[in-house]
């Protein structure tokens, strides 16, 4: 069944580059932005759309042509897109904005048939099949004129374009245009620089070009989105109180793609977590919220370190029961992930053993079943610790929400200021938050260096605002950091 | 003797355990802003200060009437193409909202939808994409 609706689907999605039997459609002009007409790959050359009502033919828009010096063919003219005649005429009207004000006013027909090797619009040498001649006195009321299609690109695979030329010598009378009708199929795609509609190469038949696809050979699989390219989190762990603001109890680094399907549905979300450094005595946990998402929208949960669950108890599906929104345990305890080499903490000591970060890569499994279907705008990361083993103690980022988990007894007590109700969380009166995320790779602080010694530019960044040093962790400019109170994985710059 | 008390003191600091508990706590400070705060407790910010180094955006796609149905890909990246932000399968016809996180970092973002494409800076929070273009006025 699922089968049979995709290639539904597909039919319908692939339309346009499969059967394209789709008829071009009259050239009215009533769009009144001759911008739309060119999106649909209509073509002009000195025509421009009036709603003067002297110049009107039909309609509350036509067309006016420039007026004309000479008889060459290039000089104004209305194109085609890219199409397939059919039987039948051209058939179009016009008329004069003046009886006189002209020598001769000529009306020329050509066709260009598609030539791959021809400049940036592919046009082959246009040839002239049919053509009208005025002299004054000049017709100012609206003409029906009607033009054989020439036998020759009838019904042709070949695709055409159909230029019509309003030229002349003599005199400043224009034209005025209106109802332009071409008996064809509609042959091109603006969405590839107007050229004509190119086989579509979909192996998987998803409705995803394969150069678009990131999974060409899986038709559950499209696109690799991502949710946070790169990140490095910095906690503080004695909420609700403040620390020492070296920001380093827990460091992870952590990137997030969301793949997609070809109905734009989340089927995965590829979590990979770094833990990088401890600079803590607690033995803290790592989870993931997405704020505003039903657990139910989630089929499986694969990769993350269990370590210790006690506090915990989780669905079939793999996030937390008891949650009002879906809560992903990322590693439950931070020294199980990476263990201290001896001593107090885990790489926040240049003195100290390095140790090799460790990386969980994990999986998270949407459902793409109808009615249970998730958007990318709904994945919102909320990204939080749990502190020392103790579930009901969490930190988050500033503003970010806790988890039903979360016991509401510590909020607005000691250093911390939060407003649940006015969503203002994790926040000391001051407005310092008690956790960081740095859209970077970025350097950590040394055991009990304050940030801002090794940041040098973070309060004019914060104090501004956020207006002055939006760069303020990165290393591009010499005074941003002061490299030897910060500790630097191994490969980081 | 002054002196030499003050060495003792960041002596005796300096020899002290790296163990954190709640000793480590700071005392918050009521000195007012200065502009060369030392220690991020002397930090004062704006009461809505957001704190996170990178801002979400909101792009609103204007479909377009086209005579034939045109579904492409509409990818949203970085000015350098090393950040996707948003891809997905659309019809050209078809008027669509969708929201991403966008790094402060992040001076120049892309939307195309196969050859067509625009360029948007990154003071603003919001995209208006629609398909009209003068690529194709000749």
């Amino acid at each position: 069944m699922k089968k049979a609706i995709l290639a539904l689907v597909l039919l319908t999605s692939l339309t346009a580059f499969t059967n394209a039997q789709t008829i071009l459609p009259l050239l009215s002009a009533e769009s009144g932005n001759r911008s739309v007409e060119q999106a649909n790959c209509w073509g002009f050359g000195s025509i421009s759309y009036t709603n003067i009502a002297a110049q009107l033919i039909t309609g509350t828009t036509s067309m006016r042509s420039n007026s004309p010096t000479n008889l060459d063919p290039n000089a104004c003219w209305i194109k085609t897109p890219w199409i397939k005649p059919t039987t039948g005429n051209i058939t179009l009207k016009i008329k004069f904005e003046s009886t006189s004000a002209a020598t001769t006013r000529r009306i020329i027909l050509s066709y260009s048939p598609y030539d791959a090797s021809a400049g940036v619009y592919k046009e082959g040498t246009y040839v002239r099949f049919d053509s009208i001649q005025y002299e004054p006195s000049l017709p100012t009321s609206a003409q029906s004129l009607t033009f054989a299609l020439p036998a020759a690109i009838i019904n042709s695979t070949t695709p055409y374009k159909i230029r019509i030329s309003f030229v002349g010598t003599g005199g400043i009378t224009r034209y005025n245009i209106d109802d332009v009708m071409i008996p064809a199929i509609y042959w091109s795609d603006p969405s590839n620089s107007c050229l004509p509609i190119p086989s579509i190469v979909d192996k998987d038949k998803d409705g995803v070009a394969d150069a678009d696809d990131a999974y060409p050979e899986d038709e559950e699989r499209a696109y690799n989105t991502d949710l946070v390219k790169e990140a490095t989190l910095m906690f503080e762990d004695l909420w609700p109180n403040t620390g020492d603001y070296d920001f380093n109890d827990l460091v992870t680094k952590y990137n997030a793609v969301a793949v997609t399907n070809a109905d734009n549905n989340v089927v995965e979300v590829l979590l990979n977590v770094e833990l990088r450094a401890i600079g803590a005595s607690f033995n803290n946990g790592f989870l993931m919220q997405f704020d505003n998402l039903d657990a139910k929208r989630i089929t499986g949960v694969k990769g993350n370190n269990m370590s210790k669950t006690e506090w915990a108890n989780f669905s079939d599906n793999g996030t937390e029961n008891d949650q009002k929104y879906a809560n992903i345990l990322i590693f439950s305890e931070a020294f199980k992930v990476l263990p201290s080499p001896g001593g107090s903490g885990v790489n926040v000591n240049p003195e100290a053993q390095y140790v090799n970060p460790e990386t969980l890569k994990i999986v998270i499994s949407f459902d793409t079943n109808k009615d249970n279907t998730t958007g990318l705008k709904e994945l919102a990361l909320n990204p939080y610790i749990i502190v020392n083993q103790n579930r009901e103690i969490e930190v988050h980022l500033a503003d970010y929400m806790p988890s039903s988990k979360a016991t509401l007894k510590l909020f607005g007590t000691a250093n911390d200021n939060s407003n649940l109700e006015k969503g203002r969380t994790y926040r000391t009166s001051s407005n310092l938050p008690f956790a960081l995320q740095i859209e970077k790779t970025a350097p950590h602080m040394v055991e009990k260096q304050d940030i801002l010694k090794g940041y040098l530019k973070f309060a004019e960044w914060a104090k501004s605002n956020g207006e002055l040093y939006r760069d303020w962790y990165s290393n591009t400019e010499k005074g941003y950091r002061e490299e030897k109170l910060l500790y630097f994985i191994k490969g980081d710059k | 003797m002054k002196n030499l008390m003050i060495i003792a003191a960041i002596a005796v600091l300096g020899l002290s355990s790296c163990k954190k508990d709640l000793m480590d706590r700071v005392t918050p400070t009521s000195k007012t802003q200065t502009q060369d705060a030392s220690k991020f407790a002397e930090i004062r910010v704006q009461e809505n200060f957001d704190w996170k180094t990178s801002k979400e955006f909101t792009m609103n796609v204007a479909g377009l009437e086209t005579i034939a149905p045109i579904n492409s890909t509409i990818k949203v990246t970085s000015d350098d193409g090393k950040i996707v932000f948003y891809q997905g399968l659309h019809g050209m016809n078809e008027s669509f909202q969708t929201k991403f996180m966008v790094p402060a970092h992040i001076k120049g973002i892309i939307v195309s939808f196969g050859s067509i494409s625009k360029n948007y800076g990154t003071l603003a929070k919001q995209i208006q994409f629609n398909y009209l273009t003068d690529s194709t006025a000749e």
